[in-house]
């Protein structure tokens, strides 16, 4: 049973589509791969769709939430994508929490979340700018006066 | 899948077969004579099924084409097959053995998939619910992931419950050595490093009836959910 996952790059994001059944090696693999894949292309955002996962146990949710929590340490923010209505239910039922893990029905909403995400980050860059701004040009007023 | 689609692969897969056996023109020529003969046309207005006349037709073109015995009977068992089967091979495969009991031997990470896709489409043949059938699978992956992580070697069975009673039976057994803080699993307290820490107590929350024994000589686990 050796197939990959491939991890696509989509704007300045990576997309990973989980098409196949998971085996533990698999969720292994992909989670070194998606380590690698950041390493070289510096994403803002990774996109975990995982809409064709067969069944996600304990074992495989928890796998996809250290992802998140892994590339969360190496500067990229996580979305997963597309979970099953039926996974969903079962998976609460079990009594499983998916804390600290942000989630989207589509991929258009990740895409959505991610840009809102990194265009404020951006935003704030540029106000404190602004802000640095302001101090030097009240010191220069400040000089000026006295 | 259209039914042209299905007719072609019915013709693909009836040529493959003939084709072990002999020369690709004389495959060719005994399903072109086996259609011909058989009643109702061609495959595609008869929705691409292998029909027990056409299958009759071109048996008569192996009797004439294969002189060897053994090979004939084999052909013609394959054949057989494609017949009993419907449509392909692979939505054969599909539909689970009519709700038989089916029984899982877990040695690597890749049987817990099996056993899971097995569950499944059990479940799927016994009419149960995608939720409820989710769930069944991924109590039996819990459960089959215990065995390989813990154990390494086991066994997982399903089976229709007798009687009127509409609901699946999971058998899992193991001969490692028990598990030693079941009631702390069970009652939450403990929580597995390499899971969620909810496999066997997010069992028995998604499965209708639960028993669990465990011991000095192995774990069986019996679980049963019934079809609403």
């Amino acid at each position: 049973m050796s197939r990959n996952i491939p991890i696509i790059r989509l704007y300045d994001n990576l997309l990973v589509s989980i098409q196949t059944e998971l085996s533990d090696k698999l969720v292994h693999e992909l989670k070194d791969g998606i380590c690698e894949e950041i390493q070289r292309h510096d994403p803002k955002g990774l996109i975990l769709e995982v809409s064709g996962v067969d069944i996600l146990d304990s074992y495989i949710a928890r796998s996809i939430r250290d992802i998140s929590q892994v590339v969360r340490l190496m500067g990229v923010k996580a979305v997963i994508v597309g979970l099953d209505p039926s996974m969903a239910i079962t998976l609460v039922e079990m009594g499983l929490t998916l804390t600290a893990m942000e989630t989207a029905l589509t991929i258009e909403t990740a895409l959505d979340m991610l840009r809102r995400e990194y265009f404020y980050e951006e935003e704030d860059e540029e106000d404190g700018q602004d802000a640095v701004d302001d101090d030097e040009l009240i010191d220069s007023i400040l000089e000026e006066i006295s | 899948m259209s039914e042209t689609e299905t007719a072609s692969r019915q013709e693909t897969l009836i040529v493959g077969i003939l084709r072990e056996y002999m020369e690709d023109a004389v495959a060719r020529g005994i399903f072109r004579y086996g259609l011909k003969r058989c009643q109702g046309g061609d495959l595609e207005e008869r929705g691409g099924r292998v029909s027990q006349s056409l299958l009759q037709n071109l048996n008569k073109g192996i009797d004439i084409f294969l002189r060897d015995e053994s090979m004939r009977s084999s052909c013609k068992e394959k054949l057989a097959d494609l017949g009993r089967g419907g449509h392909s091979g692979k939505d054969r495969k599909r539909e689970p053995a009519e709700a038989e009991a089916r029984s899982i031997h877990l040695k690597t990470e890749d049987d817990i998939v099996v056993a899971r896709n097995e569950a499944r489409a059990i479940a799927e043949g016994m009419g149960f619910t995608r939720t409820e059938q989710i769930k069944i699978a991924t109590s039996v992956s819990e459960m089959a992931r215990n065995v390989i992580r813990y154990v390494g070697e086991g066994a997982i069975s399903f089976e229709p419950l007798a009687g009127g009673t509409r609901g699946i039976k999971i058998i899992c057994i193991d001969h490692g050595h028990g598990i030693p803080n079941l009631s702390d699993v069970l009652s939450g307290q403990y929580r597995s490093k390499t899971g969620l820490g909810l496999g066997i107590l997010g069992c028995r929350k998604i499965m209708d009836e639960f028993d669990i024994e465990t011991g000095s000589s192995g774990t069986l686990i019996t679980a049963v959910k019934y079809r609403n």
